[in-house]
């Protein structure tokens, strides 16, 4: 089999990417299988073990909850290199995703392949929607910080937008957009944030047209600005009157659970499975296999996790296959969009009125 | 008073209400509770609402009152002033302690969360009614406030009798706050409750009924309460009948629990050992001992086979409350109890219903005080 690295980011035909996944996720099915306790007890449970999937659908899958509620672990604890938290608000319980050395090593490359995809090879400056505090502690590492860490892989002159109390730090800000007012640049933040402590300041402060030729990547989730009734239209045209007409705008779908492979917005708004990974849409009801045109639950497939037995994950998201191998944008394999979140069946346990 | 409180029902100036006359079963209260019950049970509430009226209605109050009669030896009087906490996920319940609590002639504030339900909203709505046809709520009062402010800490030193339902880690809290040594308490933990099920072959006509009963005890709250059954115990039961009654069941769930809450429910249990044995509109999860009794799970409910007594008791936790039962005789129910902590057993479908001896603990009689004569 090919090593990952030879593979086109988002070249593969069907069959040959089939062929390609399948081969690596089995091999992932084996490995966690051998050596995390409670993913063997889990197939086995549910009548699937010392099988090999025939097809990419039936790769057994883990519903993403179980990160939340059961140490899933496939490395030694003396092998442990960090763990991550899910950027899960207030009181919820929050995934937790152990990563070797490894796996970890992998996550950042498969994300700077994937994404220098769009950014070209050359590192741009980067401007990042956060504050510069987020990435220092390994055993607590937070989803937010992992995210901003890949991604500042991608660029150089690494700036940080924010202030640690999330308001604008205009001296930063406006040095760099002095600097490269005209040269391309990478601008990458949570979709929230780059709303509400960068476009939204900036716009309320007069300033327009100032980086004509960055390209900005963010992810994290849409519930905030749909509760403001903002659409990805809407933040793609408000983005682009602060920042320049010419600005590429990419949203891009990814987890804590699957770090790495993560799924970018192309230039006709669907986001794109790469050679890397998958996506199955599944009925809410019935979890059988949707086609495309139909929407469901978002099952994510990555080679990337070893570590822990994230490589099928039932997400609670919710998502609609638009097509296979025909958009537009020229790339190959299945392209979807994220309709929201598996309305929450009200968590009331045993009674928190204190 | 802190502004942070909210007040559904009752009156609002609890912390300086005199002391009480009324006595038990006082001729009012119980009108009161009479006309609650009415307007409960004229079929303009929801199921859980109108069983609340069903619990009120008035020849079950006269029939307590009976119960309680006074005897020329001991008079029953009030506690006096009582607070009851109550827990989220059973939002009703606060009503039946509070209704107790009420027809003891005590003065009651019950705290509820402050996220209402719509049974809530209701409820409180009919209440405030009936409150300013009779002003019987004048010494009443349903609150919410945030937890934390000081007023659990000003109620704790206000009342004679604190009743706290909950988590355990909401009374830990709550319990971190003094209460003075003459004013009594009674909490009711974080429970678990399974069903032990002894069927033969002449029990075949009934299965259908008993899987009716479960279902209604699975469904209700989600399997999210105290009492609701989480694991089967088989006592001695051929696998074929087992089958038979998980199928009866599975008619009776139809879109009961959603798909993912049965997926995330079914793995956690396999995930720690269990095997799945049926799946449908709820899973069941077979192990040789109960799993993962510290989630709430939903939709999904374990099974063990139990050949004998000892090996049912020997898998149920300290904090055992209800055991709904069939066939078991009352030799066997004896034996359990005396095995385990099991707190109540109840009938098939029937797990839920409130009952004044609730969780071992007989409510009428720790909410008044017997005066000898």
């Amino acid at each position: 089999m090919s090593d990952w690295k030879s593979l086109e980011v988002f070249g593969l035909a069907k069959a040959e990417k089939q062929a390609w996944l399948l081969d690596e996720l089995n091999r992932l099915t084996l490995h966690h299988q051998a050596h995390c306790a409670p993913y063997a007890n889990l197939l086995a449970g549910q009548g699937q073990q010392a099988r090999v999937a025939e097809s990419l659908d039936a790769v057994p899958f883990v519903a993403a909850r179980l990160f939340k509620m059961l140490c899933l672990s496939s490395t030694q604890p003396e092998d442990v290199f960090k763990t991550l938290t899910s950027s899960g608000t207030t009181s919820q319980v929050k995934s937790q995703i152990v990563l070797d050395r490894d796996t970890a090593a992998l996550q950042s490359k498969v994300l700077v392949s994937l994404l220098s995809s769009f950014t070209g090879k050359a590192r741009r400056p980067i401007l990042i929607i956060d504050h510069d505090g987020l990435t220092g502690d390994k055993a607590g590492f937070s989803a937010r910080g992992a995210g901003v860490q890949g991604l500042s892989f991608l660029g150089r002159d690494h700036t940080y937008a924010l202030n640690s109390d999330m308001t604008p730090n205009w001296p930063v800000i406006d040095e760099f957009i002095a600097k490269y007012a005209n040269a391309p640049v990478l601008i990458f933040g949570f979709t929230f944030m780059v709303w509400q402590h960068f476009i939204e300041p900036l716009i309320a402060s007069d300033r327009s047209n100032l980086l004509p030729q960055a390209l900005l990547f963010h992810s994290g989730g849409w519930k905030k600005l749909q509760d403001q009734a903002v659409s990805n239209d809407a933040f793609k045209t408000t983005v682009r009157q602060a920042l320049g007409e010419g600005v590429a705008v990419h949203n891009f779908y990814g987890m804590v659970e699957q770090i790495g492979s993560v799924f970018v917005e192309c230039e006709q708004g669907h986001l794109h499975a790469p050679s890397y990974a998958d996506v199955i849409i599944r009925d809410q009801e019935t979890l059988e296999v949707k086609n495309i045109g139909e929407s469901g639950l978002i099952q994510v497939l990555s080679f990337i996790p070893k570590s822990y037995p994230g490589h099928s994950i039932l997400t609670e998201d919710l998502g609609r296959l638009l097509g296979e191998g025909d958009c537009p944008c020229g790339r190959k394999g299945r392209y979807f969009e994220v309709l929201g979140r598996l309305p929450k069946t009200e968590v009331r346990g045993c009674s928190d009125v204190f | 008073m802190s502004s942070n409180i909210q007040l559904w029902a009752g009156s609002p100036d609890y912390l300086q209400w005199s002391r009480t006359q009324i006595m038990p079963f006082s001729e009012k209260r119980v009108q009161f509770l009479v006309r609650l019950s009415e307007v409960l049970l004229s079929g303009h509430y929801s199921a859980a609402l109108t069983a609340l009226g069903f619990w009120l209605r008035e020849s079950q109050l006269r029939q307590w009152q009976q119960e309680y009669a006074n005897d020329d030896k001991v008079i029953l009087a009030p506690v006096g002033r009582v607070f009851i906490v109550s827990p989220s996920n059973v939002e009703g319940l606060f009503a039946y302690s509070w209704a107790l609590s009420y027809l003891m002639g005590n003065q009651t504030v019950v705290r509820v969360s402050e996220q209402l339900t719509d049974d809530q909203r209701a409820l409180f709505t009919l209440l405030e009614s009936l409150d300013v046809q009779t002003a019987g709520l004048s010494e009443q009062a349903f609150i919410s406030y945030d937890k934390r402010s000081d007023i659990t800490q000003k109620l704790s030193h206000w009342c004679q009798l604190r009743m706290l339902w909950g988590s355990d880690q909401s009374i830990e809290s709550i319990r971190q706050m003094p209460l003075p040594a003459q004013a009594q308490e009674w909490v009711f933990p974080d429970r678990y409750s399974v069903s032990v099920l002894h069927l033969t072959e002449a029990d075949i006509p009934r299965i259908p009924k008993l899987a009716e009963g479960f279902a209604r005890d699975v469904s209700t709250y989600q399997q999210q309460a105290c009492a609701s059954p989480k694991w089967v115990l088989w006592y001695q039961t051929d696998k074929t009948l087992q089958q038979q009654f998980w199928q009866a069941v599975d008619a009776c769930l139809v879109g009961a629990f959603p798909a993912n809450e049965r997926l995330v429910a079914s793995q956690y249990l396999c995930a720690l050992g269990g095997v799945k044995v049926f799946y449908g509109n709820i899973k069941v999860i077979e192990a040789s001992s109960i799993l993962g009794g510290d989630q709430h799970l939903k939709g999904v409910v374990g099974q063990s086979q139990c050949s004998d007594l000892a090996t049912i008791t020997a898998q149920l936790p300290n904090h055992i409350q209800s055991v709904t039962a069939f066939g078991l005789d009352r030799a066997a129910k004896v034996a359990l109890m005396t095995r385990s902590n099991v707190r109540q057993f109840a009938q098939m479908g029937h797990a839920l219903n409130f009952d004044k001896v609730w969780d071992g603990i007989d409510l009428t009689t720790i909410l008044s005080k017997k005066v000898r004569l």
